[in-house]
This record gives structure tokens, sequence and C-alpha cells, in this order.
């Protein structure tokens, strides 16, 4: 076992950087589920495609002009999902929605197969963020400390959008008490319009961000949304909070276990969320979107 | 005088026959079904289109050229999970209700070492064209299985001579944790061992591994040489992911197995820029045989055979050999055939080896060079005739 590996600074950083990813589309997920009690089984393919949408439009433009259009395309189909899905479902039993939401991403999959192809494809970053810097005596991707830094820079805007705004401190009631809420007069269609936007744009977000990091292939939509999953449920579901808690510590038992315990690394995960299941069921977080 | 009963008896067993007739005449007059397995789901589907689109042409290309006594192969796609289970089932329905006789395809290690014991109650051959654990040419043999691509034995005993001449003693190793990857370690280990040097670090990542950072960071304390043998997606997301670390910067040779591909090469860049990776093919070797293939393939899907096409043409090329010679396509005829078969391949007339079904051919090492063009292409730096790098067949291997 490697235990002197466990203190580089660049093994910190890999967790970090694992983690920012994750959070962000965990937020989009948690934020749908928090609102509109529907977990998206889509959220994946969505991510998928912002991926192959990034490595489009950033060939057009560029990865900055990918950063800001992808996003905004993913959440104008955010619009259609809500009206056109959630919206018309939202009587119908949990299960019945997140079927259909399954059945998207089994749309959704193939339709990207159909049009970028089932090679990998190679992102590379922009020229401002390629190479490596020296952080502390270790050379270090710059794309990866950039990738922290929004991750960490998402985290707080979006705890500032909860705790300081109309519309967030509305997201936050209608997800505690909707039939409250509506009863003082937010309207909660409205609301849930702007979360799904928010949610499916967030994974648009991490889509692109994922580009240069890992390799943007039809499989990327499918193996991170098991993760993902792992992090909301271990959060605690519909927990914003939770689900940062729960990214950044997937992050560090997923580095420390591959160093430790490489044969049984990819099993990590899963024991955690045994463990958080039986211990607190509820999850780490103190309730939905807060 | 007949008993109702026994014209009754008589009339069913008329009708059976008259019924079976034709369906027999249907079997061996009709196209000559061939199943290919392809996996739609993880990282080995990435490959699965290109598989399908090898296979369709390579049969194509073969029936243009008149099949085989008359008859026309017929191709049959089973898609399944990925799983040796889902292969199994994959592989079943193409036997009992495709009725093929032969199956190839996208057959992983672990996939051929579940098919293996069950090829003989399902009436079918497996010519293997993809998996390399060098298990299924010594403890699981098997009477209806053989091998025409090349197996982690025949990589690591070729890479042999590549390896002295880079002068490394120390290698640390990153591969598949799967039996393909483990398979390989212990061979290249052995080698390295052999030679009177050390292997200091062997990783495993799994499959679908979405960050390689942390394998990265423990290979930055290089040895003289690394050596990957990670495949399809994980491949990819790791050339991308030692780039940004400046990885393979930091060793003085990178060989790789299965990693630096002929067909993931534009979608590497240059990620993979001076990798010496093990290639069974490429398009510029010489031959007849060979340049009208690559012209034939060329035509059809408007870009050049990959190793893994060629691997599918071996599997073709040798089935077709043996049906000819005997002269039948039942499954036992063939078989037998099968053994000791010459083959005209587009490599070169070839042999399957009788005491462990294996194709006896030729390997190479190519290293990932600068094209004229600007893109990266392959240079083979070593190409070794079958003969002088296949081992001896191992005694446990008794494939009867």
């Amino acid at each position: 076992m490697n235990f002197d590996q466990l203190l580089s600074i660049s093994q910190l950083a890999n967790a970090l950087a694992l983690a920012s990813l994750l959070t962000i589309l965990a937020s989009g997920l948690a934020l749908i589920f928090g609102l509109r009690d529907v977990m998206n089984f889509a959220h994946g393919a969505l991510y998928m495609l912002g991926a192959y949408l990034g490595f489009s439009v950033g060939k057009v433009f560029s990865f900055w002009g990918a950063l800001v259009l992808v996003p905004m395309v993913l959440a104008l189909l955010g619009v259609v999902f809500e009206l056109g899905v959630l919206r018309p479902l939202q009587k119908r039993a949990h299960m019945d929605v997140a079927l259909v939401t399954f059945g998207l991403a089994l749309i959704i999959g193939p339709a990207v197969h159909k049009i970028w192809g089932t090679i990998p494809i190679s992102v590379e970053p922009p020229p401002s963020l390629s190479g490596s810097v020296t952080l502390f005596g270790e050379f270090y991707p710059v794309y990866r400390l950039f990738l922290i830094g929004v991750g960490f820079s998402t985290c707080v805007a979006l705890a500032a959008w909860l705790k300081y705004t109309r519309s967030g401190m509305h997201t936050r009631a209608v997800s505690q008490q909707p039939h409250v809420a509506r009863m003082m007069g937010v309207n909660t269609d409205r609301l849930s319009l702007l979360v799904v936007c928010l949610g499916t744009g967030f994974s648009g977000l991490a889509g692109v961000l994922a580009g240069p990091y890992l390799s943007v292939d039809p499989g990327m939509g499918a193996t991170i949304l098991i993760s993902c999953l792992i992090v909301v449920v271990v959060g605690g579901l519909g927990s914003i909070g939770g689900a940062i808690a729960a990214a950044v510590i997937y992050g560090f038992i997923q580095v420390i276990g591959t160093i430790l315990l490489p044969s049984l690394a990819v099993l990590v995960p899963y024991m955690l969320l045994f463990i958080v299941l039986l211990w607190r069921p509820q999850g780490l977080g103190g309730g939905r979107v807060s | 005088m007949m008993t109702f009963a026994l014209r009754l008896r008589l009339a069913f067993t008329a009708a059976a026959l008259t019924l079976a007739v034709p369906m027999a005449t249907a079997q061996t007059q009709g196209p000559i079904k061939i199943g290919l397995l392809t996996i739609d789901s993880g990282p080995f589907a990435t490959h699965a289109k290109l598989i399908e689109e090898g296979a369709k042409t390579t049969i194509d290309i073969l029936n243009a050229e008149g099949g085989v006594s008359g008859r026309k192969f017929e191709l049959i796609v089973q898609a399944h999970t990925g799983s040796p289970a889902s292969a199994v089932a994959a592989a079943t329905k193409l036997a009992q209700q495709s009725g093929v006789s032969m199956i190839t395809g996208q057959t992983l290690s672990s996939h051929s070492l579940a098919l293996v014991p069950k090829l003989e109650s399902l009436n079918v051959l497996l010519i293997d064209a993809y998996s390399q654990s060098n298990d299924l040419m010594t403890k699981s043999c098997a009477a209806n299985y053989f091998r025409v691509n090349t197996p982690d034995a025949l990589t690591t005993k070729m890479m042999e001579s590549y390896v002295k001449s880079t002068g490394s003693k120390t290698w640390n190793l990153i591969g598949a944790d799967y039996a393909a990857g483990h398979s390989f370690a212990k061979g290249f280990t052995d080698l390295i061992q052999g030679m009177g040097g050390q292997v200091q670090q062997s990783l495993f990542a799994p499959t679908g591994t979405t960050d390689f950072g942390s394998n990265i960071s423990q290979l930055s304390k290089p040895t003289d040489a690394l050596v990957v043998t990670l495949f399809m997606s994980d491949g990819s997301t790791f050339a991308k992911q030692q780039k940004q670390f400046g990885l393979f910067e930091k060793y003085k040779q990178v060989i790789g197995n299965g990693f630096a591909t002929d067909f993931q090469l534009e979608g590497h860049g240059d990620n993979v820029l001076g990798v010496v990776n093990s290639l069974s093919y490429v398009p510029e070797l010489p031959g007849a045989r060979n340049a009208w293939f690559v012209k034939e393939f060329e035509s059809r899907t408007k870009r050049k055979p990959f190793y893994n096409d060629a691997d599918l043409m071996l599997a073709f090329e040798s089935f077709r050999a043996a049906v000819a010679k005997a002269k039948s396509t039942e499954v036992s005829a063939v078989r037998k055939a099968m053994e000791g078969v010459k083959v005209p391949s587009i490599i070169g007339e070839l042999e399957v080896r009788a005491a462990d079904h294996h194709l006896i051919r030729s390997h190479g090492m190519a290293q990932v060079v600068r094209a004229p063009n600007g893109k990266t292409m392959f240079q083979m730096k070593v190409y070794t005739p079958g003969p002088e790098i296949f081992p001896a067949p191992n005694p446990e291997c008794k494939p009867v």
C-alpha cells in the first residue's frame, strides 16, 4: 500500500477535480428532485449531449463560446422537458415519471451516437488552460485547477441564489412545503420551469467542462449517472449542501481507494452508499434544497 | 393387413420426411450463416459499429470473390450488453435460433472463456478474432475454439527483441483490471524479469474509469519505461489525462498494447505521439492479395482497413478454407478441416496449428509518428513472421 502517496498535493487536487464535476452535475439532479420530486434518469444523457455539443460548438467558436452557449441550449431543452414531460405528468406516480426520464435517456443516447459516431473524441483544453503548473513542487494540469475553481464558484453562486434571492427562497419553500408555498402565492409552475432549466443547464455546463478533462464517448453519460446518483442519495435526496459534501467525500474515497485498495476501488463508492443508508438513511444533508 | 394406427403412423412418417427433405436441402444449399457478436454498452460499445462495418465489408468482399463452393456467406449480427453471461446468451441465440455454424466478433477474453465450454453443445465453432488471453491457448483450449488474432503470449514474445533494444531495465505498468490486462501484465513481467529487469509498479484500472489522475500521480515517480495496456475509451481518457500531466515526457520509452490503436489514432491526436504499440497489421503490408483487399475495402467504406478488419478477414478466410477442404458446412467436418488447414490470406499463406487451434501469423510493433499531412500515423518498426514468435503448443492444451 502506497501510504506516502496519500499525502501528495496532486492527489488532493485530483479528488477535488472529480468532486467539482460531480458537484455541478449532482446539484442539477438534486434541484430537480427537490422541487419536482422526480429522479431524472436522463441527466447523464443530457450531460453527454452537453459534452458532444461542447465539442462541436468549440470547433466553430471556441471552448469559451461552448462554455456559454451549450448550458443555454441545454436550459432551453429544459423548457421542453418541463413543459412536455414533467408538467403533463405531475399527477402521475413517481415511478411513471422516472421511467419516462429513463426512456428519454434511451432516446438521447442513440441520437448522439447517430450524429457524432461511437469512437471516443478527444477535446483539448483552450491554449490558456493547457499544460501544467508547479503546485507545491509537483506538476499539475492547469485545466484541473480551472475545473476546481469553476466547481467551487458554482457552489458559492448556487448557495447565494438559494439564500439571498426571492426565487431562491421560493425554491426552498416549495421543496419543503409545496402546498403552503402555493397558498402563500408562490407560482410553483414558473418556479419549476426555472429550476428544471437550471438543472439541465448545469448538466450542459458539466458536459462542456468534462470534454477536456475526460474522454467524450457514448458511455460517459451512463458511467457518471451512477456516480451522481450515489452522490445525491448519500447527500440526502434533494439537498444541495448534502450533494456538495457527498461529492467531495466521493472524490476523496475514490482517490484513496485507488491508491490503497486498487482492486477494490470500484466498490468503494457503493460501500459508502451502503454505510450511509444504514447509519443515516436520510443522507448527510439537512433536508430538501438546503 | 395394416391396422388404422399403423397406417396413421406411416402417414405421419411420410409427411415428416416430405417436410424434412427441403429443410435439409435448404441448410446445405442456402447461404452459409455466420454469427457476429457485438457489444452495445460500456467502453467496448464504442468499437461495435466499426467491428460490424468491418465484418459486413469483408463478407461482401469474399462474396464478390465467389464465396465458397458456389455458396455465399450471410452475416447475422447479435448485440449484447458486454458481460460474459450476455455473450453466452447472444451466442446461444445465434446458434439455436439463427442456425449459424460459425461465430466471431467482439469477444473479450472473459466472453471467450465463458463460451468455450458451451460451444460443443451449441454445435457451433468460435473463430476468435478479438480476445487475447493466454488461457485460451493453454488450459481453456476446446475442440470448437479457434483463434486468428494475436494472443498476449505472442505480443510479449514479439516485444522481447524490441524491449531489449530500448535498453530499459526498470518499468512501470498500467493495465485494465480484467482478464486481458492481467494476462498481459503477467506475461510482460515474466519477460522483463527474464531479461534481468524489474517491473516496479503494476497498476490496474477498472473498466470505465473516469479519472486516471491518481494513477498518473502514482506513475509520476518514473522508471526507465512505461507500458500501457488500456483499451477503448479508457485508453482515450488515459492518453488525454497523461498529456495534461506530462507523464509520457518523464519516460525514455512508452510501449502500448491495445492502447495506441489504429482506429483510435485520429481521436488520440498528439496524445500518443511517440508511443510504440503492438500492431498486427497495417494496410501498407506487402503482397498482391493485401493490396487488392485494401483497394476493395476502401472502395466500400471510404477508409483503409484497421487491424480488426484484417483479423476478421483472417477469420473468414480460415473458415472459407476449411469449408472448401471439408466440402461441407457441417460443424464437426469443418472443425476437423480447420486443424492444419492452409489459409491463402491477405498477409500471406498461413496455417491453423492443429495442436492448439491457433492461426500461426505474423505480428509487429509500430510507432506513432507525425504524418506528412500534420496528423499522426503508424510506422511499422518490427514485423516478425508467426513461426518465429509463436510459443510451442502448451501441453495443457488438448482441444479434443
